[in-house]
């Protein structure tokens, strides 16, 4: 199949490499969806990348605004158009129906063009009231480019967010992309986009969180990660760093497992994940990121100081990275997307997530939920890094959402505060671990000047 | 000055054979190798010395006056010899290739193994202040330097060395004390014989007897030796040449009390490798000597010192190997055992 | 093959082939009878044979078990400093000075992570083990958590070669529980007070656990502080 890569980071993936070539796609959305940008992109970096000249058609007032925004992003369109790689129209709907005139023929052929943007289609509406004539005109104008050998963007407004009205174009082009800009449990503005349909080929369903960012559109796509959730190779263990519980795990964690840590303030989770990261980095050179979405990072050196675990050091010796998002800047997509290039980059063998709690309170869709934790921990074990996931306690309401995590994750390790004999004692419990025949019960769970220490159960 | 003389080579080829044949005596060589120079010295007093030559009867004089009477005979050049006074001693050194007894001592002292070295020059002053003086004895000690000099001392001796053993008639003494020689094999039967009768004091005595001896004999050294290092040093050559096997001093920390010493062959080993051991198992089993050490670092000290044996060679490793340590400050002495009645 | 002796005679002679490395001794006995006593003489006697000791301590002070052996004329600085002499303060809980320190007696995992610990840092190729006494450490807890720990540490300690001796105050455990932890030692030992209010006389009676059969002789022995534990005659008190 000929399919050509928009060139717009992260959206291919969706289509598994490109659109097939000659297609037309339909970008809608609500004014300010990012529907111009996007098919400015089109065309921008098929000209810069792939050495595919284009065309923008425009039926807006003054191209100027184009030129600027575009300018915005680092694209100088009127350096592409005297390179003639581009030809900017500014035009009409009547002239772009009108068979006597071929204007866009012309232009195309001037430079050669194999990439087109219209912006925008809903002004056909204007020049055609009977749905049938305007139907028929759309069609034929999709056919006549598809004849000029081009790829074609179409943009279409969207009055509002709601009801869809009765969209023709959406049978007649081959593809349809939907931007919306909606809002989110915690009253976000969250850019999302939808494949709606492509003929003759193949996308990732669902809705995909995009940014606009100075460089371009950036789509936060969950390529379809080809793993089985089981352990890979059975012997690579990960130690915890945690006297005692590498016992209770005969050996220590699974590689590139992901680990809920569950539990109620104050049992120590914090403290746990950065020991495990820490005597990682110490005692096993391993790299570790601690993302945390809770605790600052002076407030995690200050925590990591009480123990006289020099934290600072090991970030200037590249071997931890403190990474910190506010609750309320975080976004899930593009969080996991960039977490796992972070990874990557950084050649984490370990991280810690502080805490799982900030997907939860955004998702509200116990499926979308369960979408992104599969989605996360399947990256996270292909990239091979063993991770700790941070979770709220066991028993707090959660309307499934908790379930949701735990059944996802290969391993879930409860922390505990009980009162004993009118003591308060510290417990852990290994409560699953895929593929391990760890020890069960729980555990007396330490802290004290050195970190903290599990005290295996005698007696099995 | 008159080294091509024949008679001065032969003169050292003696006094090598009297070295040599003295370091294979069993006791007190060094003792009669001196008596050996003392004795051939007076000879030549007898002959060429007259002690109305002396301005004074101060040691430093007698020696340089027995130097200028050497010079006087054509023996030797006085001025090659520096002489002074230190406290109750005297220094004396000499550019080493300026002393006619050179020969004697460089090819002495290359052989290895020999357990003392002989000043002969050092022997003659000794036969000098004896005579003039009359029994006052002198300790030498000498150190051939890299310098090309040879430093002498002769300090004043008031006690008899430990090793010198004498026989007057069918009375043996060791340092004027009677004593009576004992074969290994007598000696393990007699521990044997203890620990048949009874086991649990073996141990104890070994010590204990160890101890007293070590005081007596650290005692003795202390006078005449009073830094602790070179005192100590004394005491294990002392103890070496008594046969009790081959003494080394491994470290020594004045501030700490801290001292470690090796021993090789030890006589105990080497009795329990020779004729059984005398307990269950393989142990540490130097006790005699261990009391003994304990007692002489306590003695040079002056505070109570404990020595372990850490490894012993009945145990198969290549020596023994004494830790010692002071005691403790605040022990008070252990536990009482504990008698039910005062419940 | 390295066998031991408590370096007691009259208990020694009655040890044929010794104790081998990674047996455990049970030492019962009555307060005050020479338990803390023979302790030392068993840490005397491996100090000796080149093995590396480790004294638990749990009734008192290690420092008290280090003075005992010092009026023996055991010198602990030198033995402690080269490693061969270990002790565990489980006495002070908090504001003790030692090495090793057991800050909380409720937990035994606690107290077995401890000890593991220390039993792996000793780097001689034997070890003795002594716990002064482990009755102590076992009061007030579950009677199956005491038996599951007990056969955790035991079947440990006999794999890594320790030879332990593990001291019991009498009294201070249920009767039942002795009765199934004793089942767990290859060697017993029981010292107890015995004859009239006064005029006591110290008893030992040897139990050996051996291919099932239960083998025991008494002994009467008295506690000198120069000799320690002297051991009358065989012939000595019969029940
Ligand atoms: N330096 C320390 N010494 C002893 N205990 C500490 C120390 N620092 C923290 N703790 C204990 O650890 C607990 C904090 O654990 P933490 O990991 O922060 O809990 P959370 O599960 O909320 O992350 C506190 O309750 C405190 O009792
Ligand atoms: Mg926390
Ligand atoms: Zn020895």
């Amino acid at each position: 199949m000929n399919t050509i890569p928009t060139g717009i980071n992260g959206f291919d993936k969706l289509v598994y490499g490109g659109i097939v070539r000659r297609n037309s796609v339909l970008i809608e959305g609500v004014p300010g969806a990012g529907k111009t940008t996007f098919g400015i992109e089109f065309v921008y970096r098929g000209i810069t990348e792939f050495d595919e000249p284009g065309v923008i058609v425009t039926c807006e007032e003054l191209p100027e605004s184009l030129y600027r925004d575009a300018l915005n992003f680092g694209w100088d369109l009127h350096a592409l158009e005297e390179a003639n790689k581009l030809r900017i129209l500014c035009t009409s709907p009547e002239v772009l129906n009108d068979p006597e005139v071929n204007i866009i023929e012309e232009v195309v052929r001037e430079v050669g063009a194999k990439r087109i943007l219209v912006d925008s289609v809903s002004h056909f509406r204007n020049v055609f009231s009977d749905p049938i004539l305007l139907r028929r005109a759309v069609y034929g104008f999709c056919n006549g480019l598809r004849r000029l050998g081009l790829t074609s963007f179409l943009v279409k407004e969207r009055e509002s967010d709601g009801q869809r009205d009765y969209a023709f174009e959406e049978y007649v082009v081959d593809a349809v992309i939907r931007l919306e800009n909606k809002e989110t449990p915690g009253l976000h503005r969250l850019r999302v986009l939808e494949i709606c349909k492509t003929r003759g080929q193949e996308h990732i369903p669902g809705k995909h969180t995009f940014r606009i960012t100075n460089t371009g559109i950036k789509v936060f796509a969950f390529e379809a990660i080809a793993v089985n959730s089981e352990i890979k190779e059975k012997d690579n263990l990960v130690n915890t760093g945690v006297p005692g519980l590498d016992d209770l795990l005969r050996g220590g964690l699974p590689q590139g497992a992901s680990v809920a840590v569950a539990g109620g303030s104050g049992t120590g989770k914090t403290v746990l994940s950065l020991q495990y990261l820490i005597k990682g980095a110490v005692d096993y050179g391993d790299k570790g990121i601690f993302l945390s979405f809770e605790e600052t990072p002076q407030q995690l050196l200050a925590n990591a100081k009480h123990f006289n675990w020099d934290l600072n050091t090991l970030q200037q010796q590249d071997l931890i990275k403190v990474l910190y998002l506010s609750l309320s800047e975080m976004e899930i997509d593009e969080t996991i997307i960039r977490l796992g290039e972070q990874v990557k980059a950084f050649g984490a063998r370990r991280l810690v997530l502080d805490s799982i709690y900030a997907f939860l309170s955004r998702i509200d869709n116990i499926a979308v939920l369960h979408e992104k934790i599969y989605f996360l921990v399947s990256l996270l074990n292909k990239l091979n890094c063993t991770t700790l996931l941070i979770s709220p306690a066991w028993e707090v309401e959660s309307g499934g959402k908790l379930e949701v995590i735990h059944s996802v994750v290969q391993g879930t390790i409860l922390l505990k505060s009980m009162m004993i004999q009118n003591r308060r004692v510290r417990q852990l419990e290994i409560y699953k671990m895929r593929g391990v025949n760890h020890a069960m019960g729980n555990h007396l769970l330490e802290i004290n000047a050195l970190g903290i220490q599990a005290f295996p159960r005698l007696g099995g | 000055m008159k080294d091509s003389d024949i008679t001065i080579k032969l003169m050292n080829y003696m006094f090598m054979s009297m070295s040599n044949t003295m370091n294979q005596v069993p006791f007190s060589g060094q003792h009669w190798m001196e008596q050996l120079v003392i004795g051939s010295v007076q000879y030549f007093i007898d002959e060429y010395w007259d002690d109305s030559k002396l301005d004074s009867k101060k040691p430093v004089e007698i020696c340089r006056t027995y130097l200028n009477v050497m010079e006087d005979v054509g023996f030797l050049y006085a001025k090659d010899y520096r002489l002074e006074e230190s406290g109750d001693s005297l220094l004396m050194s000499v550019k080493t290739n300026k002393c006619v007894y050179r020969e004697c001592c460089q090819r002495t002292g290359e052989k290895e193994g020999l357990s003392f070295k002989n000043c002969i020059r050092l022997g003659t002053f000794q036969a000098i202040l004896r005579h003039v003086l009359g029994e006052n004895n002198y300790l030498t000690s000498v150190d051939m330097a890299a310098d090309g000099f040879c430093y002498g001392k002769l300090r004043p001796n008031t006690q008899p060395k430990e090793e010198i053993v004498t026989r007057e008639g069918h009375i043996i003494k060791m340092a004027g004390h009677r004593a009576f020689l004992l074969r290994q094999k007598t000696y393990a039967s007699l521990m044997a014989s203890i620990r048949d009768h009874a086991p649990q004091i073996l141990k104890h005595v070994l010590y204990d007897a160890g101890y007293q001896s070590g005081l007596s004999l650290a005692r003795k050294a202390r006078e005449s030796y009073p830094y602790p290092k070179e005192c100590l040093q004394l005491l294990l050559d002392e103890l070496t040449n008594l046969g009790v096997g081959k003494l080394e001093l491994v470290s020594f920390s004045l501030s700490c009390a801290r001292v470690k010493i090796r021993c090789y062959d030890s006589f105990w080993a080497d009795t329990a490798n020779e004729y059984g051991h005398l307990y269950r198992t393989p142990q540490v089993i130097c006790d005699m000597l261990r009391g003994i050490l304990a007692a002489c670092l306590s003695v040079i000290f002056e505070k109570e010192i404990i020595c372990e044996e850490m490894v012993c060679q009945s145990m198969g490793a290549d020596c023994c190997e004494f830790l010692a340590l002071p005691l403790p400050q605040e022990s008070s002495g252990g536990r009482k055992p504990h008698d039910p009645r005062n419940e | 093959m390295h066998r031991a002796y408590f370096g007691v005679e009259g208990l020694d002679r009655n040890l044929e082939q010794g104790l081998s490395y990674g047996s455990q001794i049970m030492v019962e006995g009555d307060s005050g009878v020479g338990k803390t006593v023979l302790a030392g003489e068993f840490i005397k006697e491996g100090l000796r044979c080149g093995d590396t000791c480790v004294y638990v301590a749990c009734d008192e002070p290690p420092t008290v078990m280090r003075e005992h052996l010092l009026s023996f004329k055991v010198g602990t600085p030198a033995y402690e400093e080269t490693g061969r002499l270990v002790f565990i303060d489980a006495y002070e809980e908090d504001g003790s000075t030692e090495k090793y320190v057991l800050s909380d007696l409720r937990h035994l995992e606690k107290y077995f992570t401890l000890e593991s610990e220390v039993l792996r840092s000793c780097n001689g190729p034997r070890v003795r083990l002594v716990v002064d006494s482990l009755s102590t450490l076992l009061t007030n807890l579950e009677i199956t958590d005491v038996i599951d720990f007990h056969r955790t540490r035991l079947k440990q300690l006999k794999k890594t070669g320790i030879l332990a001796m593990d001291i019991f105050v009498s009294g201070v455990l249920e009767p039942r529980l002795i009765t199934i932890t004793s089942h767990l030692y290859n060697f017993i030992l029981k010292m107890s007070f015995n004859g009239s209010r006064c005029n006591p006389v110290r008893q030992m009676q040897i139990g050996k656990v051996k291919s099932q059969q239960f083998t025991s002789s008494t002994h009467a022995f008295t506690v000198s502080p120069i000799y320690g534990i002297l051991v009358a005659a065989d012939t000595g008190v019969h029940k």
